[in-house]
């Protein structure tokens, strides 16, 4: 379903609304109440070349309360966080953050992550790195290893149990308020 | 001119060949490079943004303290780093995010009080060795090497961070290529994302390539020899995609891919070899041109 026609059995949420701008807030970004659609983020948006993402058209629905649907959108999931829509806003919104935020209410509610990413996500937290090392192979049959190029091997953090706990103990925090 | 190198996943763990020739390359030029040991993803701005922002600053903050305690800057060789950390810097100037990040830090014995400074390599090529040094290292100039710059999302905005001129047309790398006697071609949509970021190359690899493709596409219209990004996951999305698109049947000729220090350490008479050009999955077939 397009997002438009979602917008007809939307429902104001204001307590979603106010926690997306507060955060915004917090990271120093105006909120999309600064919104007053020029449309130039849209016009630079990598994404929409492609595909249907229109970043003016997320502030849009942002700022007149429609979360719950945003949440609900593959579109979101689009964004290839070029920063081209946070760079051209004259007004200092940036949808591309909006974009992010939405993300994290669908994850907190349990949406499900694109598989990879979320592989990705509790590899970063499990060992503090995105993926394991890989073996190249060259075209002549040599392997391409760190040790073949004099590197030392691969560096681990060491304290990423201990860190990891941390961060849960916040994200809790951080879930529980949405 | 001390820096420690924050690796970042990709290039150690995917393309080594970039850490290599970076090292080999600051070296050379008078750079104290050391370890960041202990330094976990960055995190990946795509990937862990999308999940909670908070927890991003913080795992950034932990990475940056880890150059504080070493009383050094950092280098990044790629975007996602660079804007990762870059940011983090930027909004942990704040003292009461600091603090608020500082109160998780805590409990595993770390506090940032923000000394640090985050640096992108071609900055310390350009800034600290200089244009003009540079040029003098060059033995073996890139003459007739028609280069393709990618310089990826990251490396250019927000600007206002960045500080590498306008983000709409910037020649920040292209003046960078060419102290290397190569010359760096304009192309159709040169600024154009090479459709890995933001997570779409994880959750939706056939748009990623769709990107991929129609940039390829014009770098080759224009007759690009080479592709040079200052990137780890550019680098990757253009060397490893490109051998996607192929296995799709999508692409029939890639055009091989090098990272900017690996271009450069070339220039300066390293074999590519010591460069790890041959690590990428695309046959530098470039080389035949200069050699
Ligand atoms: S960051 Fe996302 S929404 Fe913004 S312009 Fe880029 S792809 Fe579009
Ligand atoms: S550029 Fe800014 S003000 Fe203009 S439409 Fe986009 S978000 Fe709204």
């Amino acid at each position: 379903m397009a997002l438009v026609d979602l917008l007809t059995l939307a429902e104001e949420k204001p307590e979603l609304k106010s926690k997306v701008y507060r955060e915004l807030l917090e990271l120093g970004l105006s909120t999309p109440d600064y919104c007053y659609l020029c449309g130039r983020c849209s016009g630079g948006c990598t994404s929409m070349r492609l595909l249907e993402l229109k970043p003016h058209e997320i502030a849009a629905l942002a700022r007149d309360g429609f979360i719950e649907e945003l949440v609900g959108s593959e579109i979101i999931w689009a964004c290839a966080q070029c920063l081209q829509c946070r760079e051209r806003c004259p007004q200092g919104v940036s949808p591309v953050d909006i974009i992010l935020k939405l993300r994290s209410i669908a994850v907190s509610r349990g949406a499900e992550l694109p598989e990879e990413l979320s592989k990705m996500m509790m590899s970063i937290l499990d060992t503090g790195l995105i993926q394991e090392p890989r073996e190249v192979v060259g075209r002549s049959g040599r392997k391409y290893t760190r040790e073949a190029l004099r590197l030392p091997p691969a560096p681990r953090p060491k304290d990423m149990a201990a860190f990891s706990e941390a961060l849960m103990s916040t994200l809790e925090v951080v879930l529980g308020g949405v | 001119m001390r820096y420690a190198y924050f690796l970042g996943c990709i290039t150690p763990l995917r393309y080594p060949g970039i850490e290599a020739a970076t090292k080999i390359v600051l070296k050379e030029l008078g750079v104290e490079v050391i370890e960041l040991n202990g330094a976990s993803c960055c995190p990946a701005p795509g990937v862990f943004g999308s999940f909670d922002l908070w927890n991003w600053l913080i795992l950034a903050a932990r990475n940056l303290d880890l150059a504080e305690d070493l009383d050094a800057k950092i280098v990044v060789t790629c975007n996602g780093c660079y804007g990762s950390l870059q940011e983090a810097h930027h909004l942990l100037e704040d003292v009461v995010r600091r603090e608020a990040v500082n109160e998780v830090l805590a409990k595993i014995g770390r506090r940032y009080e923000g000394r640090t400074e985050v640096k992108h390599v071609t900055e310390v090529l350009l800034e600290d060795v200089g244009a003009e040094e540079l040029k003098k290292r060059v033995k073996k100039p890139l003459k007739g090497l028609k280069v393709a710059v990618h310089y990826g999302c990251h490396f250019l905005k927000p600007s206002k961070i960045r500080g590498h001129g306008s983000p709409e047309a910037p020649t920040y790398l292209d003046e960078l290529v060419e102290l290397t006697g190569a010359e760096s071609i304009d192309y159709l949509d040169k600024l154009m994302c090479c459709g890995a970021g933001g997570g779409v190359r994880a959750g939706r690899l056939d748009v990623a390539l769709d990107f991929t493709l129609e940039k390829v596409r014009n770098i080759k219209r224009a007759g690009g020899d080479v592709i040079v990004t200052p990137c780890a996951f550019c680098h990757f999305q253009f060397d490893t995609g490109q051998r996607e698109l192929m296995s799709k049947g999508l692409l029939d000729k890639p055009v091989p891919v090098a990272f900017i220090t690996q271009l450069i350490g070339l220039a300066m008479g390293f074999s590519p070899d010591e460069m790890g050009l041959n690590d990428n999955f695309i046959p530098p077939k470039y080389l035949e041109k200069i050699s």
